[in-house]
C-alpha cells in the first residue's frame, strides 16, 4: 500500500493533469475552506447567536446574520479572485547548478476582474504574490531550486488568494508544461584554459592588442603619446613605447576526451567553467563531446548551444544519444 | 503617514467606535478613564512611543477590575459583564503590539462589541452606529490582509460587501426559527423600574412624573378611540392608609364577579418594558391575554415582570357594575388618630345618604379654592391631608385622590385609590394613542351599595380640562412642561409625532419581531410550521435567490461598457473591419491594429489611418470637435 502522501500527489495529478502552455481556473479546479481568522470569525458569529437567543434581541440577530453575510460575501470576493484566471508560461532563461530557475508566470485577468493577492507557492513553499489589474497581465516569477543539471521541468504548483477579508483562502493547482534547462555548475577552482595545447594556432600576439601589458620598445615615428613610457624617459632620456598584447586571434578546442581521468559530472563542470572563462576572456572556443561537435565561435549562441549540449549530456549509466 | 502607523490608527478608531455604546453606558468617571486609555493608544501610535511594560499592563487591568465593581457591584451579567468587557478591550488595544494575532483578536473584540452594544438599547441610532463601526472594522480586516492599498479603496470594498450582506442578513431575520424563550435563566438586572411606583402612593410621587415625556405604552384601536375622558388606564390600587402613604393590599385574591354593560372595545398595547407585572387596561377589561389575569382589586398583572417591550391585545368594556366584593371592608381602614381636622370635616357629612357624601365630599374640593398645579408645596409632618385640605390647597391629582379617599373613609364609605394612566395623545399620522410618563393619574373608587364600586376622579374638581384635554391645558401656564406635553401646536410636536410613527414602526417590526410576530408572519405567508416544505422551500429557495444575484453581479464578466459616442463608433469601425477579415485583437493597441489592418488592405489604408487619427484625439486628446467627422468615415467606410 502507497504511503498517503504519495496517494494524495497521484490523487492531485490525476484531477489537475499537465496542461500545454496555459490554463484557465474553471470553477471546478478551485478549492476554498476558512482559514484560522475564519473559524475564529465562525465562533464569534456562534457566540453572539447564542447571545441574541438568550437575551431576544432582535437587532442582535440581524447582526449575527449580517456576519453571517459578510462571511458569504467574503467567500464569493476570494473564490471570484481565482475564477476564470488565465496562467500561461513563458519560456524560463536557464540557469546553472546550484542556482534556482526562474519560471516567469503570465497571469492574465481573463474576465474582466480584478484580481489583488493573487500568490504563487512552489512545493518548497516559497510565496511571490502579485495583482492582476482589470484587463490587464501580471508576470510572477517562480523560483525552484536548480540541484542538478539538465531538464528542469515546472513543478505543480499551488496559486492561492486569501484577499479580502483572509477568512477564506481558495486555491488551485498549476500544472503546465514548462522547462528550464539547468547547465552544470562550474568547476570552481578551474585549471587555467588549455590555450595552445593543440596546435601553433592558439597563444598571443603581441604589438597589436592593447589588454595586456606585453613590453617596452623603441619610439617609431606614429606611435601614440599615450604609450610613451614617461617613466622610463626620466629615468633615462630614452623615448620608449609601451606595447601591449592582445588575446583577440586565440583559439582554444575544448575537449572531453583531454579530462580522462574525472568523472562525468567533474568533466562537464570543468568544460563549463572553461567556456565561461573563454566567453569572458574572448577566446574563440569549440566543443567536442562524445557524439557531438561545435566548431570553433564566440558569442552568445555559441555559448547557449555549448551549454545545452553539456547540461543534456547523458549522466553516468544512461545511454548515449 | 505610513501604512503601518495609518492601519494602527484605523483599528484603534473601529475599536473605539465598537467600543463608544458601552462607553456611554458607564458612570462618566469610569468612560473618561476608558477614552483616556485609547487616547493614549492613539498618541503611543502617532509619536512611536514605547510600549507598556507588561508589570504596568497587570496593574492597569487589576485598578480597572477595581473601578468597574465599584461601578456596578459585580463583575458578571449584563451590567457588569460589558462593562468589563469595554475596560479588557481597551487594555488589549494598549497591550497590542504589530503582530498580526493582536490586531486579529482585536478585530474580533470590536466586532463582539458592537454586536452587544443592543443589549443597551435597540433603537435606530444604535442600529447605526452597530453599521458605522462594522463598517470600519470590515475596512480593517481588509487593510490587515492588503496593509499597502489606500484606505478610501478599503471603506468602498467594506460598504460593498456590507451591501451584498444585507439580502442575507434579511433572509436569514425573517426566516430564522425564533425562540419563545431565552436558553436559559440569565442573572437577573437590577433595571431601575420605571413609571408608576406599586409599592406606594403619597404626595409627590404622581408629579415627579408629570415632566417625563417618555412614552409609557402605545395603543392601537380596532374601532374608534374612546373619547379622552373616559381613557382611565388602571394600573396599581392602594388600599391601605398609614397616615401619610398609600399601600397596596397585603394579599389578592380572585377577582369579583362582575357584569359587564358597556360596548366592547378592542384595542392593542406595545408596553415599554417597565420591570413590573402591570398590564395597563382601560377599565374595566374583560378579555386578557395569555399569561394575565385578572386580581382581587380588578387590575390585569402579567405573571412575569416586564422586562421587554410587549404587545398584547385585549378588550375592555367601559361600563360595568358589581354586586357584592367582600374586599370591600378593607377600603374602610383608618389611622385612628390621624389627620383630626379632616375626620372632622367628613364626620359632618356621616348623616346624608352615601351618594351625597360623595358629592359634598366633591363640592367641598371644587369649591373650596383648591389649586392644580406641578408644583404642589412639599407637605411634611404628620397630617398630610387636613395640610392640603385646610392649609396649601395646591396639589397634583395624588394629593386629591389621596385626601378625597380619606374623606370617604372618615365618613363611612369604602374608598381606594386608583393609579393609573389617564387620557394619550392621538397620533393622527400613525393612528395610534401615545400614553406618556407625564399622563400617570390617580383616582378614587367608592363602594355604594346597589352600586358597586363608582370611580371618583377628584381632580376633575378642581381642574376638569385635566381629564377632558389633558395635562396641558390644565396647568395655567404650560411653561415648565416638556415640550411634547405643550397644549400649543407647534410644528416641532407635529414633527416628533412623525418620528414616533418611524420609532413605533421600528419597534413593532424590528425589535418586536419575536417567535410571537414571526409565526404570524410565515402564517401570513402561508408557513404554518419551521418543519414545512414551504419553510424549508422558502429558505433555501431565498439563498439560492441570493446566490443567483451574486453569481450575476459578481462572478459573471462585466462588459466593457462603451459609454461614450468616441468608443461606440470606433467599435463599429472595428466590426465593418472584422466583416472583411481583419479582426482586431484583444491586446492591440488601436495603432497596431490600423498598421495591421492597413497592411491586409492596402485599398483602405487612409480611411483606416483617418478614422484611428479622429479617433484618438477624440478619446484620449479631448477634442470633441472631431468626432462628426469620426462617424461620419466609420459611415462611410
Amino acid at each position: 500500500m502507497k504511503p498517503l502522501r504519495q496517494r494524495w500527489q497521484d490523487f492531485l495529478s490525476r484531477r489537475h493533469p499537465t496542461e500545454n502552455q496555459t490554463l484557465t481556473l474553471i470553477h471546478k479546479r478551485i478549492y476554498i475552506i476558512p482559514t484560522g481568522k475564519g473559524l475564529g470569525f465562525a465562533l464569534l458569529v456562534a457566540i453572539s447567536l447564542i447571545g441574541a437567543i438568550n437575551y431576544q434581541l432582535s437587532l442582535g440577530f440581524f447582526f449575527v446574520f449580517l456576519l453571517v453575510g459578510l462571511a458569504l460575501a467574503a467567500l464569493l470576493h476570494t473564490y471570484a479572485a481565482l475564477l476564470g484566471l488565465e496562467i500561461a508560461t513563458t519560456p524560463a532563461a536557464p540557469v546553472f547548478a546550484g542556482g534556482s530557475a526562474q519560471f516567469p508566470l503570465r497571469l492574465n485577468d481573463g474576465s474582466e476582474r480584478e484580481r489583488r493577492g493573487v500568490v504563487l507557492v512552489s512545493p518548497a513553499g516559497e510565496c511571490c504574490e502579485a495583482d492582476v489589474p482589470l484587463r490587464a497581465q501580471a508576470t510572477l516569477a517562480l523560483r525552484i531550486p536548480a540541484a542538478r543539471r539538465g531538464r528542469l521541468t515546472l513543478p505543480r504548483c499551488r496559486i492561492e488568494c486569501r484577499t479580502p477579508s483572509g477568512w477564506f483562502v481558495a486555491w488551485s493547482y498549476v500544472a503546465l508544461a514548462g522547462d528550464c534547462l539547468v547547465y552544470p555548475q562550474p568547476e570552481a577552482d578551474a585549471p587555467p584554459l588549455p590555450l595552445g595545447a593543440q596546435n601553433g594556432s592558439g597563444g598571443m600576439q603581441a604589438g597589436f592588442g592593447d589588454d595586456d601589458f606585453a613590453g617596452l620598445r623603441e619610439y617609431q615615428p606614429g606611435d601614440s603619446p599615450r604609450r610613451i613610457a614617461w617613466k622610463q624617459l626620466a629615468r633615462s632620456d630614452q623615448l620608449l613605447s609601451k606595447t601591449f598584447q592582445s588575446p583577440l586571434a586565440s583559439e582554444v578546442i575544448l575537449d572531453w576526451d583531454t579530462l580522462a581521468g574525472l568523472d562525468t559530472e567533474a568533466r562537464l563542470s570543468r568544460l563549463t567553467a572553461w567556456i565561461l572563462r573563454a566567453e569572458a576572456g574572448g577566446h574563440r572556443y569549440a566543443l567536442r563531446l562524445p557524439g557531438f561537435f561545435r566548431a570553433l565561435d564566440l558569442g552568445a549562441a555559441h555559448r547557449a548551444a555549448c551549454l545545452a549540449a553539456l547540461a543534456q549530456f547523458p549522466a553516468d549509466g544512461e545511454p548515449a544519444p | 503617514m505610513n501604512a503601518d502607523k495609518r492601519n494602527a490608527l484605523l483599528l484603534t478608531g473601529a475599536t473605539a467606535l465598537a467600543l463608544s455604546a458601552h462607553l456611554a453606558a458607564q458612570p462618566l468617571w469610569l468612560a473618561a478613564v476608558l477614552v483616556g486609555l485609547i487616547a493614549l493608544r492613539a498618541a503611543q501610535i502617532l509619536t512611536g512611543g514605547v510600549r507598556i511594560r507588561s508589570w504596568l499592563l497587570l496593574a492597569l487591568a487589576l485598578s480597572l477590575i477595581f473601578l468597574v465593581f465599584r461601578a456596578h457591584h459585580t463583575l458578571i451579567g449584563r451590567d457588569g459583564g460589558m462593562a468589563l468587557l469595554a475596560s479588557l478591550v481597551t487594555l488589549k488595544l494598549l497591550e497590542a503590539g504589530e503582530r498580526e494575532r493582536d490586531a486579529n483578536i482585536l478585530l474580533l473584540l470590536g466586532y463582539f462589541c458592537s454586536g452587544t452594544s443592543f443589549l443597551q438599547s435597540q433603537s435606530p441610532w444604535m442600529f447605526a452606529l452597530a453599521l458605522l463601526s462594522t463598517l470600519a472594522l470590515l475596512a480593517c480586516q481588509l487593510a490587515l490582509q492588503r496593509p499597502q492599498d489606500g484606505l478610501g479603496r478599503q471603506l468602498r470594498q467594506s460598504a460593498r460587501m456590507l451591501l451584498e450582506a444585507l439580502p442575507l442578513a434579511m433572509l436569514l431575520f425573517v426566516l430564522f426559527p425564533r425562540l419563545p424563550g431565552p436558553l436559559w435563566r440569565m442573572p437577573s438586572e437590577n433595571i431601575a423600574r420605571s413609571g408608576l411606583s406599586a409599592d406606594r402612593m403619597e404626595p409627590g410621587l404622581v408629579s415627579q412624573l408629570a415632566l417625563d415625556d417618555s412614552v409609557a405604552f402605545r395603543v392601537e384601536f380596532s374601532g374608534a378611540p374612546p373619547r379622552h375622558a373616559l381613557l382611565y388606564w388602571r394600573g396599581p390600587v392602594f388600599e391601605y392608609f398609614d397616615g401619610r402613604r398609600w399601600l397596596p393590599p397585603q394579599r389578592y385574591g380572585i377577582a369579583p364577579a362582575f357584569t359587564a354593560t358597556g360596548m366592547p372595545t378592542q384595542y392593542t398595547i406595545t408596553l415599554e418594558p417597565n420591570q413590573q407585572r402591570w398590564l395597563l387596561a382601560l377599565d374595566l377589561p374583560t378579555r386578557l391575554p395569555p399569561g394575565a389575569q385578572l386580581a382581587s382589586r380588578l387590575q390585569a398583572v402579567f405573571t412575569e415582570p416586564v422586562t421587554q417591550r410587549r404587545r398584547y391585545t385585549l378588550t375592555s368594556q367601559l361600563d360595568w357594575r358589581i354586586d357584592a366584593d367582600p374586599n370591600a371592608r378593607f377600603a374602610l381602614q383608618l389611622p385612628e388618630d390621624s389627620n383630626p381636622r379632616a375626620q372632622a370635616l367628613a364626620a359632618g357629612w356621616r348623616n346624608l345618604p352615601p351618594a351625597a357624601r360623595v358629592r359634598a365630599a366633591f363640592d367641598y374640593l371644587r369649591n373650596g379654592h383648591f389649586a392644580y398645579t406641578l408644583e404642589p408645596p412639599l407637605l411634611s409632618g404628620p397630617d398630610t391631608v387636613d395640610q392640603f385640605l385646610f392649609d396649601s390647597r395646591q396639589g397634583f391629582c395624588e394629593h386629591f385622590a389621596g385626601a378625597f379617599a380619606f374623606l370617604m373613609r372618615a365618613a363611612g364609605i369604602p374608598a381606594r385609590v386608583v393609579t393609573g394612566y389617564q387620557g394619550g395623545d392621538y397620533n393622527a399620522a400613525g393612528r395610534y394613542l401615545i400614553v406618556r410618563q407625564a399622563d400617570a393619574h390617580a383616582w378614587v373608587e367608592v363602594w355604594l351599595d346597589e352600586q358597586g364600586w363608582q370611580r371618583v376622579d377628584p381632580t376633575g374638581a378642581a381642574a376638569p380640562a385635566r381629564i377632558e384635554t389633558g395635562l396641558a391645558r390644565s396647568i395655567p401656564q404650560g411653561g415648565d412642561l416638556p415640550l411634547m406635553l405643550r397644549g400649543d401646536g407647534n410644528w416641532i410636536k407635529a414633527m416628533r409625532l412623525q418620528l414616533d410613527v418611524l420609532v413605533n414602526g421600528w419597534n413593532q417590526w424590528v425589535i418586536g419581531f419575536d417567535a410571537e410576530r414571526q409565526r404570524d408572519f410565515l402564517r401570513h405567508l402561508g408557513i404554518d410550521d419551521f418543519l414545512s416544505a414551504q419553510y424549508l422551500g422558502g429558505l433555501l429557495g431565498g439563498a439560492g435567490l441570493i446566490l443567483g444575484g451574486f453569481a450575476l453581479l459578481a462572478l459573471s464578466p462585466r462588459r466593457i461598457r462603451a459609454r461614450d459616442p468616441a468608443s461606440l463608433a470606433y467599435q463599429r469601425f472595428c466590426r465593418k473591419l472584422a466583416a472583411r477579415g481583419v479582426e482586431r485583437r484583444a491586446q492591440e493597441g488601436p495603432l497596431d491594429f490600423a498598421r495591421r489592418a492597413s497592411t491586409a488592405l492596402p485599398a483602405l489604408a487612409g480611411q483606416i489611418e483617418a478614422i484611428t487619427a479622429d479617433y484618438l484625439a477624440v478619446r484620449y486628446g479631448a477634442e470633441n470637435a472631431r468626432l462628426p467627422a469620426l462617424r461620419r468615415r466609420v459611415s462611410e467606410l
